[in-house]
């Protein structure tokens, strides 16, 4: 591209010096606005990235707060056996999940903390009865806790495409 | 000032509230670990780096129930624990532990 423009303007002789000028401002403005929708571009896959991360977090959480150990049934044996297991996804998610929005801030939104946000998110799926072996039946009371803390998240995610 | 660090002097995987959770919980934490240094020594720094998650469960249970269990009050805590880290994801337990401190009341008759 380069090779060309310089061939342009030795084509043009004495009017490239008043022509140069303009190009060049051309030439920068179009990089200065394609690193800019490259930059966008890039923050909205990563958003579209941890929005999903999520999701993922809060259908496990749900489903371990469903999850029925009560009784002394075969179910409720399996039932134990799978909460175990998803503890440790649990966990794992809202511990990579904090890692990935402290590097997304540093990219794109230094101003913003998400702490006090994942604070909240740690605290509704991981509080209270989570990893006790007591037997137990689901936790409706705490769906709509885990929902409401995760769109906090996501409404400050969204808030950056708009 | 004694320093505690979760990760090498208790367990990497800390998990659940009573000792019937396993044996890393938040009960046997308390009462083993942070009690003990804490009757003791003047200050207490727990560092809470390189483990492989909390659980808020375990940290409500160890950190809060100094508290709820009359041992300590907040003001007191607020004095003579540290809660320490370096990777930035761990601000967010450490913010988590000083929640359940400020937010626990001492049990009925402690």
């Amino acid at each position: 591209m380069w090779i060309s423009i310089v061939w342009f303007l030795t084509k043009l002789g004495g009017y490239a010096v008043y022509i140069s000028p303009p190009i060049a401002g051309v030439i920068v403005g179009a990089l200065i606005i394609q690193r800019y929708w490259v930059s966008r571009a890039n923050e909205s896959t990563l958003i579209g990235y941890l929005a999903k991360q999520l999701d993922d977090l809060v259908d496990e959480t749900l489903e371990y707060w469903s999850l029925d150990w009560s009784g002394d049934k075969k179910i409720d044996e399996e039932n134990r056996r799978r909460a175990r297991v998803l503890e440790q996804r649990i966990k794992g998610a809202i511990k990579n999940l904090t890692s990935a929005l402290i590097q997304y801030s540093k990219l794109y939104c230094k101003n913003v903390d998400f702490t006090p946000l994942m604070v909240e998110v740690s605290d509704a799926c991981t509080g209270d009865a989570f990893e006790t072996d007591d037997k137990r039946g689901p936790d409706r009371g705490r769906y709509l806790t885990i929902v409401n803390a995760a769109h906090r998240v996501r409404w400050q995610l969204f808030a950056r495409l708009v | 000032m004694k320093t505690i660090k979760i990760a090498t002097d208790f367990s990497e995987t800390p998990l659940g509230r009573y000792p019937t959770d396993g044996d890393f919980n938040g009960t046997r934490f308390r009462e083993e670990f942070l009690l003990p240094a804490l009757t003791t020594e003047g200050k207490v720094a727990v560092d809470i780096d390189d483990v492989e998650g909390y659980g808020s469960s375990f940290l409500d249970e160890a950190f809060g129930g100094l508290v709820r269990k009359g041992h300590f009050t907040v003001g007191a805590l607020k004095n003579k624990l540290d809660i320490q880290y370096h990777r930035p994801e761990f601000k967010m337990y450490r913010d988590l532990v000083w929640k359940y401190i400020d937010e626990a009341r001492p049990e009925k008759g402690k």
